[in-house]
């Protein structure tokens, strides 16, 4: 079956269901709203929605490109600086263990009500796994060709950027695969925590006001959101290493 | 002209002793191969004319310098036994990696010409994983050639191979590498026969050190080719060779 075909069934059978469920057990609208309901309020208020998701997504972005800056680099640094792994090592684990919505809170109360808590929460979400899959990658690199550059004297840029490089992008983008969506998520959590912006703050506000329609509503944006961030990836994916899947196929 | 020369070569890893006293003369344009058990220290010694390697004690030159020097002058090609090739790379593409990092334009041949010549004219845009072992151990060796090295280096290049293609290899490399050219080679191989039909000398190391057990000058008209294989004369080269490896593995 052709993938697309596989995501178009999906989407129209979702609703199905859901129709069929309200059909079956009539529930009261305020504990399963119908999709009419849900459309328009999305239609109605497609300002207010559109708003809130602008700041998410910048929120997101902005974290994982920072993210993705401190990961590369370190994981470049990894590879030409001995010592440097072992002494990072026990942060990393700290970083990835910690409880994120444990720090996310203090976070709030330290920093208050500004970007920062949002960014360095989406950072903590989504570093370890592109820290991870960027240095196993450079790692990965065959020695007999680190060894075929060394007898053709390459300078160290050219086995970095020809070899090395070329051999991490896939693990680069495996990471890209969990961590992006990754973003999304955790700058939801963070304002979900404190924000007065963005989707995670409207499901906060539609949870206190008993308004199931707009929590459905944002649940719908939130989850689109998602999907095509990890769609995208695995678009690019595609394109860049069609070798890959010439390969598998 | 002295291609590779090495003295009283010895290179030690820790307590192993891989090489022993090896005295070696290569002249320019001269093939010579290297035969002899697993572990006598082969590919440690192709790798010290490399310059991956350092000896622990002894000198080597290539062309008179020592081996970094004509790495830089991007005169040393190696073909090593496991195929040198990034997977994201086409073939052709593989074959322009040397290029670019040498910034030399092509010797003799264009990357197109030379795949073409190997055979591989269909295969240009072909990914490394799509290729069968015996394609890419060509598109191997043209990576370590394209550029024209003086030197070429060959780590047992088609010793992964089922006979039939190792003996079409063979032929094809006698034929579009080496008739004519005027390149120093270095050969490993675990094939006698392979050793024969490639060399002006064999030579047969022994194991544990590695030492330099004994020479043969290959005496066979060239072009050489699939009637040279049946011909007496490499039939007999070829038992002595063997008389000489069962002695030196049964202690003599
Ligand atoms: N980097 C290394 N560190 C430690 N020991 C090594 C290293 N490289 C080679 N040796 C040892 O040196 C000896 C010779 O190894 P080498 O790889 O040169 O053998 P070879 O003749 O090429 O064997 P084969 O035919 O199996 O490829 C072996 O005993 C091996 O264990
Ligand atoms: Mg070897």
């Amino acid at each position: 079956m052709k993938p697309w075909k596989a995501y178009l069934i999906m989407m129209i059978s979702l609703p199905v269901f859901w129709v069929i469920v309200i059909g079956l057990f009539h529930p009261p609208s305020f504990l399963l709203p119908p999709p009419k309901l849900v459309i328009r309020v999305l239609a109605e208020d497609k300002g207010v929605f559109w708003h809130h998701t602008k700041i998410t997504l910048i929120g997101a972005l902005t974290g994982y490109a920072v993210s993705n800056f401190i990961a590369v680099g370190l994981s470049i640094a990894f590879i030409y600086v001995n010592w440097l792994e072992d002494f990072f090592t026990p942060w990393t684990v700290v970083i990835k263990n910690v409880p994120f919505v444990a720090i996310a809170s203090i976070l709030v109360i330290t920093l208050g009500d500004t970007p920062l808590p949002r960014i360095i929460i989406v950072v903590l979400v989504t570093f370890f796994p592109i820290l991870a899959n960027v240095t196993k990658g450079l790692k990965s690199v065959d020695q007999v060709l680190l060894d075929r550059m060394q007898t053709l004297n390459a300078s160290k840029w050219q086995v970095f950027w020809k070899v090395r490089w070329s051999s991490a992008m896939p693990y680069y983008i495996a990471a890209h695969e969990i961590a992006f969506t990754g973003s999304i998520i955790g700058a939801i959590v963070a304002e979900w925590l404190f924000a007065r912006e963005g989707l995670g703050f409207l499901i906060v506000r539609s949870m206190s006001q008993y308004r199931t329609d707009m929590l459905f509503a944002v649940t719908l944006i939130a989850s689109a959101l998602s999907v095509c961030a990890y769609l995208s990836v695995k678009l690019i994916e595609k394109r860049i290493y069609r070798w890959r899947k010439e390969i598998s196929s | 002209m002295t291609a590779i020369m090495l003295t009283a070569v010895h290179k030690w890893f820790g307590s192993v002793h891989a090489l022993c006293n090896i005295n070696l003369k290569v002249r320019e344009g001269e093939f010579v191969s290297l035969i002899g058990p697993s572990g006598c220290g082969k590919t440690t010694l192709l790798r010290i004319v490399a310059g991956l390697e350092k000896p622990s004690n002894g000198e080597v030159e290539t062309f008179g310098y020592p081996p970094l020097e004509l790495c830089k002058r991007h005169e040393i090609g190696v073909a090593f036994q496991k195929p040198a090739l990034l997977a994201s790379r086409t073939a052709l593409n593989n074959v322009m990696l040397t290029l670019e990092i040498t910034g030399r334009k092509n010797g003799a041949k264009s990357p197109q010409e030379i795949l073409n010549d190997f055979g591989l004219g269909e295969f240009l845009n072909s990914y490394p994983g799509q290729l069968s072992g015996g394609m890419e151990q060509r598109v191997n060796i043209a990576c370590a050639m394209i550029h024209n090295p003086k030197i070429l280096l060959m780590d047992e290049p088609f010793g992964a191979l089922d006979m039939m293609t190792r003996d079409r290899l063979s032929e094809w490399f006698e034929k579009k590498v080496l008739f004519n050219s005027n390149k120093t080679v270095l050969f490993i191989t675990h094939s006698v026969p392979e050793a024969i039909f490639h060399s002006d000398r064999v030579i047969v190391l022994s194991p544990t050190p590695g030492e330099i057990y004994m020479e043969f000058t290959i005496n066979l008209p060239r072009p050489r080719n699939r009637m040279t294989r049946v011909s007496d004369c490499f039939l007999e080269y070829e038992r002595k060779i063997r008389e000489v490896l069962y002695e030196m593995v049964n202690g003599g």
